[in-house]
């Protein structure tokens, strides 16, 4: 042994990477055990451990009460929460899924953009497909109407918030829904206009308009409406749809009833639909017009900053969703009063012949969606606890707790909450302002015509520029980027194929009707095939109208 | 180096080796590496998939349709995966084809004909994929290879070097491709794709603005049978939508705006298609109909 200690210390870069690498070792292990759930004086249980990112009041204890609940049937289970803050989140979740320690069940969905793009490869690579189970009944409906209904089937939305689209398949199971709307300061609204909120768009502009009036004579600032960059985006889109429902049947080439980002960039950058028209010129002036009641440099206000002015009372009002709602009504020292965006009516002498109505929320799908990582040992309890978390009466007792909007058919929604019920009647957005390639132009265009550094007509003009200088690029990378979706659809059709041609084992390693979901993908196949096509189809005929100088 | 330094270095590097890789390696006996190739196939995880399908191919004597299996595993995971290995998907489906068997030899034909398209090499392409169509005119693979006939007949092109350029499909090739689809239409009426083949006709008819065809083939596929949710609530309110906008068809338009209402109220264009619906059944009551 003194001898092998002598030969090493001849080889010091060698005993540093012994050294290093039993310290390793250590760590992995450790990892791994905590990983397993098998912390001293928990041998006899089995561990589950959830993450999530809802920090908001109120939300830790519903769901410590569902697990207590679960835990009282199962006592040789556990289960623990982690609570991750949401801006750390998506790093963490892909830091814990690449070193193999991530906990059994994850809240997916976070990380903007990047995530946006990102979680279908997580999907794919870390998480359970959960086809197999999605078509079987859940056990915890025994004994209610849902008893014989599939799983999927007793979601209000048929669990296609848990659905991939790109992946074909159903990833996550959702727990809760949620809707956007204007919260107000009840109090201080009574104080200054009275005890019912405007009903018309005009009255709106009013009620902000005394807001400033009242903060003035009270010597205090008060901004009625406490803008961010967050929420801005919900405040434009409201009134993005009401205004330019119109261009469906202008912009849908293929009459799929969607205008895709190309349907839209094509006739702006041509100038086949042009920024100055009367309906776009005044969704932007609208949107202008009531950013003068946000307060001063709301685009670079993060959510949290515009919660506080509205919680100090330095605002009395805020659009957001109902995951607020709850920990608005905690922390406010005043009563909360929820309320649509208003828009103008038809009557409106402005605005109102650019009215098409609200933007529907009949499309909305489940959210606040846990999926079961690969990693887990105890993957089938990790189903069943979710299982369970869904059932239609836990469901509905999890999201009281919340104060949430449940997921299952039928659930009660909290009386509080009835202003959050999604609304089916409304219109879909019909144009996309940020074309490919010109996205970034339009996002430092956009926060200096709102703050009225350029007119409409300069910021109208500086965006078809930019339109003009970058689509082309923009274009053919987004044709590129959407031919990966379609080559993942080949992925899935080969497998199916393979299972319908005999192919030994590929049976075992996918659930479903083969021969029905081999159908199924094609028919998304040919369809997206269409969309490329028609897509290339607008951008050419309007790259050829500008070069030929048609318009 | 003497040999007691060797032999701790070695030793180590024994440890490295055995705790990297262990990882990556199947167990269980030919099946069970079948069937972990494929859910690693069916999750993207294309090495471990290839790892499997290799202990499979290289196996002493493997059945047939373990071996068939296999190469099809082979070829489909160098083929179809992120960053495509074509040299080596080639010789698996050309290895494929030589186990003699229909479906070994229909596999093989349509994964070359889509490998070469890939390649860059239209022409080779769609011969390998109308010689599957000639020679197993019943076999799935078949029809799926009607699909990606007509595609390569009606995809434009891009251009490299110039971002943003694309050049539509010329009128001879569209014109082929819709003789393709149709033709097959004609002998293959229940084919199980029956439906893909009727929506890719009909958008190709939008795009070229025969909406009457259009609508045929939109109803046509619709009465073959969408196995899709979302395809099927599409191709109601396209039917509804050009009947109405283009055709002025009242009586077709108000009988789809109507079973999109009945049947997809959970959808953005719910509100939409009702208020459509009280439009053309006000338009039929003025036509006196």
């Amino acid at each position: 042994m003194k001898g092998l200690w002598t030969k090493l210390r001849r080889y010091p870069a060698l005993l540093l990477l012994m050294v290093v690498y039993v310290i390793s070792c250590g760590v992995v292990i450790t990892n791994a055990i905590r990983a397993a759930g098998g912390a001293p004086g928990e041998k006899q249980k089995k561990v589950l451990r959830f993450a999530h990112w809802q920090l908001e009041p109120g939300i830790r204890s519903a769901v410590d009460q569902v697990m207590a609940d679960y835990e009282e049937i199962h006592p040789d289970v556990e289960v623990r929460q982690i609570l991750i803050p949401e801006e750390g989140y998506f790093r963490w979740v892909n830091t814990q899924l690449i070193g193999r320690t991530a906990p059994d069940m994850i809240q997916c969905g976070s990380g903007g953009v990047v995530g946006w793009a990102l979680w279908p490869k997580f999907y794919a690579r870390y998480f359970l497909a959960l086809d197999r189970y999605v078509d079987q009944p859940n056990p915890y409906n025994k004994g209610t109407h849902f008893e014989d209904t599939s799983w999927r089937k007793t979601y209000f939305d048929e669990m296609e918030g848990g659905y991939d689209e790109s992946l074909q398949s159903y990833f996550s199971v959702p727990l809760s829904t949620f809707t956007v709307r204007l919260y107000y300061n009840k109090d201080l609204i009574e104080e200054v206009w009275g005890p019912s909120f405007p009903a018309t768009y005009l009255e709106f502009i009013e009620l902000c308009e005394e807001l400033v009036r009242y903060g003035e004579q009270a010597g205090r600032k008060l901004v009625p409406i406490a803008g961010s960059g967050y929420n801005f985006r919900q405040f434009f889109n409201a009134y993005r749809t009401a205004f330019t429902a119109d261009y469906l049947d202008r912009l849908d080439a293929d009459y799929d009833g969607t205008v895709t980002r190309v349907e839209s960039a094509g006739p702006i950058y041509s100038g086949a639909v042009e920024m100055t028209e009367p309906s776009i010129r005044a969704n932007f002036e609208l949107v202008r017009e009531l950013s003068e009641y946000f307060p001063q440099g709301y685009m670079a206000l993060d959510r949290d900053e515009a919660v506080f002015l509205f919680l100090q009372g330095h605002s009395a009002m805020i659009s957001t969703g109902s995951w607020d709602y709850k920990s608005l009504g905690v922390q406010s020292e005043f009563a909360i009063g929820v309320t649509d965006i208003p828009l103008p009516s038809k009557d409106n002498a402005r605005y109102g012949r650019y009215m098409a109505g609200p933007q529907t929320e009949a499309g909305l799908k489940g959210g606040f969606r846990m999926a079961i990582t690969k990693v887990s040992r105890n993957a089938d309890v990790a189903l069943d606890f979710l299982q369970y978390a869904s059932s239609l009466e836990r469901n509905q007792e999890l999201n009281e707790a919340m104060y949430w909007l449940p997921v299952i058919e039928g659930a009660e929604t909290r009386e509080h909450l009835k202003p959050f019920a999604p609304r089916i009647e409304g219109f879909s957005p019909s144009i996309e302002y940020e074309g490919p390639g010109a996205e970034l132009a339009y996002n430092q265009l956009l926060p200096a015509y709102m703050s009225g550094k350029i007119e409409y007509e300069e910021f109208a003009q500086q965006l078809v520029e930019a339109y003009r200088r970058e689509s082309h690029r923009g274009v053919d990378e987004y044709i590129k980027n959407n031919e990966q979706t379609l080559d993942q659809q080949m992925r899935f059709a080969a497998m199916r194929r393979a299972i319908l041609t005999g192919a030994k084992g590929a049976s075992e390693a996918i659930a479903g009707d083969s021969e029905a979901q081999y159908k199924r993908i094609i028919e998304a196949y040919v369809g997206q095939l269409g969309t490329r096509n028609n897509e290339i189809r607008v951008w050419t005929e309007n790259v050829r109208l500008l070069g030929h100088g048609e318009l | 180096m003497d040999a007691r330094t060797f032999r701790v270095v070695a030793a180590i590097l024994a440890i490295f080796v055995s705790c990297g890789c262990g990882g990556g390696t199947p167990s269980g006996g030919l099946d069970a590496a079948l069937e972990d190739g494929w859910k690693a196939f069916s999750t993207g995880d294309f090495d471990f998939a290839v790892n499997c399908f290799k202990i499979v191919e290289s196996a002493d004597a493997p059945a047939l349709e373990q071996t068939y299996s296999a190469l099809l595993g082979l070829a489909t995971c160098h083929h179809l995966r992120p960053n495509p290995d074509l040299a080596r998907a080639r010789s698996y489906y050309v290895r494929l084809a030589e186990l003699d068997t229909d479906a070994a030899r229909a596999q093989s034909l349509l994964g070359l004909g889509r490998l070469e398209m890939a390649a860059g090499k239209p022409g080779q392409g769609q011969s390998e994929l109308m010689s599957l169509m000639q020679d197993y005119p019943d076999r799935l693979e078949a029809s799926e290879a009607a699909v990606h006939l007509a595609d390569s007949l009606f995809r434009p092109h891009g251009d490299d070097a110039k971002p943003g350029e694309f050049t539509l499909a010329r009128e001879a090739a569209v014109l082929r491709g819709l003789e393709t689809l149709e033709a097959w239409l004609g002998t293959h009426p229940d084919d199980l794709l029956a439906s893909a083949m009727h929506i890719m006709l009909a958008n190709k008819y939008i795009e070229m603005s025969d909406f009457e065809k259009a609508v045929e083939h939109l109803v046509a596929a619709d009465e073959a049978g969408i196995a899709g949710v979302k395809t099927r609530s599409v191709t109601l309110w396209r039917i509804a939508r050009i009947a109405q906008k283009e055709l002025k068809d009242y009586e077709l338009a108000e009988t789809y705006y109507a079973r999109y209402v009945a049947e997809f109220e959970r959808t953005v264009l719910f509100y939409r298609a009702a208020k459509s619906l009280e439009r053309v059944q006000a338009l039929r009551a003025g036509q006196g109909v």
